[in-house]
């Protein structure tokens, strides 16, 4: 799957729990650049840190991230 | 800057360093290799001067590794591998090691391509593997890797 394909409202809900790239990505076990790459859709994430970023923002996956055309 | 950060930064840093001072000891090397081949008439002067940049490079080396082991030390210490190795990280190194594979078999092409033509010495077809097979590599996953510090609203 290409980046393009992945659409995501990481920086809305990161915004909305008041979370920094940074702190995001201590919650989750990655580097800020990580968190960055997902979010600016340069870094398709594998499922286990899909989940890992949707319960460290308490949504389910599909809240995060979004089949581009859905 | 959180610390996880600046030990990736420092991380590149080093690196980076590494890539340039090899790049700079081995370039040196394949350089006299190649003034011998093709214009020994520039003679000892020449040979000396990659003779020094070649002993100084080398130098250098050994002090960019004790850099990269004193950083990978740090993030041991901080038990930091497992973030800093992340997914991203092993994507990257995945892509590096692609683009390495692709920069041989470009480099191979052009070898035997020269070898047909001109001639080449064994010796300055090694050093030119040498070359490619750590810089590409290297140099991509640098790239991948550098960390602009972007904006995160």
């Amino acid at each position: 799957m290409s980046a393009a394909e992945l659409a995501n409202r990481l920086k809305e809900l990161r915004s909305r729990h008041d979370l920094t790239q940074a702190e995001l990505a201590a919650k989750v076990g990655v580097t800020r650049k990580t968190i960055n790459t997902i979010e600016n859709r340069v870094f398709v994430p594998s499922a286990l840190l899909a989940l890992k970023i949707a319960r460290a923002l308490e949504v389910t996956v599909e809240e995060v991230f979004i089949l581009e055309g859905e | 800057m959180d610390d996880i950060s600046k030990m990736l930064r420092d991380q590149n840093r080093v690196m980076t360093g590494l890539a340039a001072v090899f790049a700079t000891w081995q370039g040196a090397t394949l350089a006299r290799e190649i003034t011998i081949m093709t214009a020994p008439e520039l003679g000892d002067a020449a040979i000396r001067l990659a003779d020094l940049v070649e002993t100084v490079g080398g130098i250098l080396w050994v002090a960019a590794m004790i850099a990269f082991l004193m950083v990978a030390r740090r993030v041991r210490r901080a038990r930091a591998q497992n973030v800093l190795q992340d997914e991203l990280y092993q994507h990257n190194q995945s892509v590096a090691m692609k683009v390495g594979f692709k920069a041989m078999v470009g480099l191979i092409i052009v070898l035997v391509g020269f070898e047909a033509f001109f001639g080449l010495t064994s010796g300055i077809a090694i050093r030119a593997m040498m070359l490619v097979a750590v810089l590409a590599p290297l140099t991509t996953f640098i790239i991948l890797s550098r960390d602009d510090g972007a904006v995160e609203a």
